[in-house]
């Protein structure tokens, strides 16, 4: 999604997925846990910020996986 | 009924020697009897391992297992487990990470890696199975080697790989995921690199399935309310010291950090080289969390000293290092402990088992036992943090006296001689966790004590519970009158008796996939049992899972048994322990009683169903489960 409503702190990221399990589960219609699903992709950095955080096209700005992130890695501008 | 949530529902099974690749079902009679992760592990290695078989022979199996849970939501459900013959004690080895979720999203539950590869090898898991080339990778250490793989093949890939440690088999080689997370003790690094590979990369597109999603999301919902929500204050303060709260009371009371190789008591007063204000000021940069867990409890830090001075390492359990190098080693200060887990975590090393080696060979070095000529020429004492980490690079890459150390604890003083056996502390090889001098023996101890065959937390049991009526009916799942004589009465109920219950409930973690910290045991086995059904649409009920522990642990025996387990070994065997007396620090602990431990044996035994002298498996249960 371009413009994302979703502020991203990439710096508090932990790693944990949960944003990512979440997306899957709850915007699919089977209602599976699904990497290839999710519109939000944690992978690797290796800075300062261990993380980078980038939602795929199809995000619908829904905000579930805002309220599974635990860490304030993503809040709502 | 819906379909089969949770489980991918195969095994992959690799064999290296013929390179070939097969993809087995997960059978309906294996999820019945072992529901899977460590369970499943277990009976996949007495299938398929042949009586003493050599450890780091082509005939051992390495195998990875991922519980039903792993993958989905449930609060803590991240944990993989590996199994093989550990070359550490010879018995089945068990250790877990938190990190290696992804096998379930290529679609297994389960992988299974048999043979010898006739040259370095990776494997690659995503849509396909390929057995790749790796020989520009073999001499890397597992940051180079992590790097080079997403390189080429993209940071989407999941990597588990070896360092040096393993490539030359080292007992303490641990397996290194995303370049920090450890499949820490029990040597399976090594077992890695006796089969020729150097590394695991992993990617999946597959979906797990919910057979219910409707209950199940009330579920997760519960156990997120049971574990995080109603300990707010315990999950912030645990997500800022993460295990490096052990340092401190009431643990470090049973003796985990104990100081120069078990001969004094760490201390844990001022004036301790570590300030934790400046562990917050200056080296904490954020927090680290397993798949799935909103606790992260493990620690994006700052290298303090040597050539990456300045930039990030994520460490997953820093207690571990603080207990082999700061404790064990006399190592001091921040810089130099965080030094030496950043060359474990790169040479592939497990941070206690390797610590617990160099402080043996330092005291060998204090007692005279070994000299210049030995080290050649490094001079050890406490504290020497450049010959300790010089000998760790050693104990890596087969070289030097490092070479003797990197054959463990029980080889190694045979090569030495001397009597040095008597200044190892060890449980059948193993790093020991705790000084049972000064901790006593209660359940969760015993169990260390007699099951610990890699971390400290996999499947010995760990009540981290309360001791409450509610809790032991509710948790543990025990009749309601062996609660209540628990209760009353714990010695005269029996701590060996009372060890099972605590083994069984950890062994259930193992098995679904679940992290085994305290904040997960307040969850109530109906709710565990609750979110089985509801995923994986399997009927179950506590009472039930807790019967297949039961099976699990007789395979884990069975297996055990076959390698020559006898009573003699269901003990801690370091000398120390039972000969010395611990005396500092104005403290003044006796030796342990061997006869006080076998009365516990017994009981241990009894409970469990095997017979109360040797601890063999009924015939009819070897039977019924095919054994
Ligand atoms: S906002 Fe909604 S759709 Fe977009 S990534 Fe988050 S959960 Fe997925
Ligand atoms: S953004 Fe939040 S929920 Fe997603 S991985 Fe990072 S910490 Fe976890
Ligand atoms: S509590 Fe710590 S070890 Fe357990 S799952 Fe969470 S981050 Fe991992």
């Amino acid at each position: 999604m371009v413009g994302s409503p979703i502020k991203v702190k990439a710096v508090n990221c932990s790693g944990c997925l949960r944003c990512a399990l979440a997306c899957s589960f709850y915007n699919t219609k089977e209602r599976v846990f699904s990497f290839a699903e999710s519109q939000i992709v944690v992978r690797p950095d290796e800075n300062d910020a261990w993380f980078n955080i980038e939602f795929r096209e199809d995000c619908i700005a829904c905000g579930i996986c805002v309220d599974h992130c635990d860490f304030g890695a993503l809040t709502w501008e | 009924m819906g379909k089969l949530g949770g489980y991918a529902g195969k095994i992959l099974k690799v064999d290296l020697e013929q390179k070939k690749i097969y993809k087995e079902p997960l059978s309906d009679n294996m999820i019945s009897r072992f529901i899977g992760g460590l369970g499943i592990n277990f009976k996949l290695a007495y299938d398929n391992v042949q009586p003493m078989e050599d450890a780091l022979g082509p005939g051992n199996v390495l195998l990875f297992g991922a519980g039903p849970f792993v993958g989905t939501l449930i609060q803590g459900a991240c944990k993989t487990t590996v199994v093989a013959k550990t070359p550490v004690s010879g018995f089945l080895g068990i250790t877990s990470t938190g990190h290696l979720g992804m096998l379930k999203f290529t679609g297994y539950d389960n992988l299974m890696v048999t043979g010898k590869a006739d040259r370095p090898v990776y494997l690659k898991i995503d849509d396909d199975v390929e057995i790749c080339d790796a020989g520009d990778l073999w001499g890397k250490d597992t940051w180079e080697t992590t790097e080079a793989l997403w390189q080429k093949l993209g940071k989407q890939y999941v990597v588990a790989c070896i360092g040096p440690g393993g490539e030359n088999l080292a007992v303490q080689a641990s397996i290194i995921v995303n370049k920090y997370s450890a499949y820490a003790q029990s040597g399976m690094g090594a077992v890695m690199g006796s089969k020729n590979l150097k590394a695991i990369a992993i990617s999946g597109s597959k979906s797990i399935n919910v057979a219910d999603p409707g209950r199940f999301t009330e579920l997760i919902d519960k156990a997120y309310q049971q574990t995080i929500g109603s300990q707010k204050e315990i999950i912030s303060g645990f997500r800022k010291w993460g295990t490096l709260g052990a340092l401190g009371p009431p643990i470090s009371e049973f003796g985990p950090n104990e100081y120069k190789n078990y001969t004094e008591i760490f201390p844990a007063d001022p004036p301790i080289p570590f300030p934790f204000d400046r562990f917050i000021s200056e080296i904490k940069i954020g927090d680290i969390s397993c798949m799935g867990c909103s606790i992260g409890c493990k620690h994006l830090i700052r290298m303090l000293k040597g050539e990456n001075a300045g930039n990030s390492m994520a460490v997953s359990c820093l207690v571990g290092g603080m207990h082999g190098f700061a404790a064990h080693c006399a190592i001091e200060g921040w810089e130099n402990a965080i030094r030496c887990d950043e060359l474990c975590n790169r040479l592939g090393m497990d941070y206690l088992s390797t610590g617990s080696a160099l402080s043996f060979a330092i005291e060998l070095y204090r007692e005279k036992i070994i000299d210049k000529t030995d080290t050649e020429g490094l001079e050890l004492d406490w504290g020497t943090a450049e010959e300790v980490q010089e000998l760790l690079r050693q104990m890596a890459s087969g070289q030097g006296f490092g070479k003797i150390l990197a054959e463990g604890l029980i080889k190694g003083p045979q090569l030495i001689g001397k009597n040095s056996e008597n200044y190892a502390v060890h449980s059948r090889g193993h790093a020991v966790y705790y000084d049972p001098r000064r901790g006593g023996v209660a359940p969760d101890l015993f169990s260390i004590m007699l099951n610990a065959e890699g971390g400290r937390f996999h499947s010995p049991g760990w009540a981290g519970g309360v001791m409450t009526k509610v809790f032991l009916e509710r948790h543990l799942g025990m009749p309601s009158d062996y609660a209540e004589q628990a209760i009353a009465d714990l010695e005269g109920f029996g701590l060996g008796r009372f060890a099972k219950w605590a083994e069984d409930n950890a062994t259930m973690f193992d098995c679904l996939g679940l992290c085994q910290m305290p904040m997960h045991q307040q969850v109530e086995l109906s709710v565990w049992a609750g979110l089985y059904e509801a995923l994986t649409g399997i009927n179950i009920n506590g009472e039930m899972l807790l019967q297949a522990m039961g099976r699990v642990w007789d395979v884990r025996r069975m297996f055990n048994l076959r390698e020559g387990r006898t009573r003699r070994h269901d003990r801690f065997i370091a000398p120390r322990f039972v000969s010395e007396r611990l005396v500092s620090q104005n403290k003044d602990y006796d030796p342990v009683s061997e006869e006080k431990f076998d009365v516990l044996l017994t009981q241990y035994y009894k409970e469990r169903g095997w017979d109360p002298s040797e601890g063999t498996v009924p015939e009819a249960r070897r039977k019924a489960l095919g054994l």
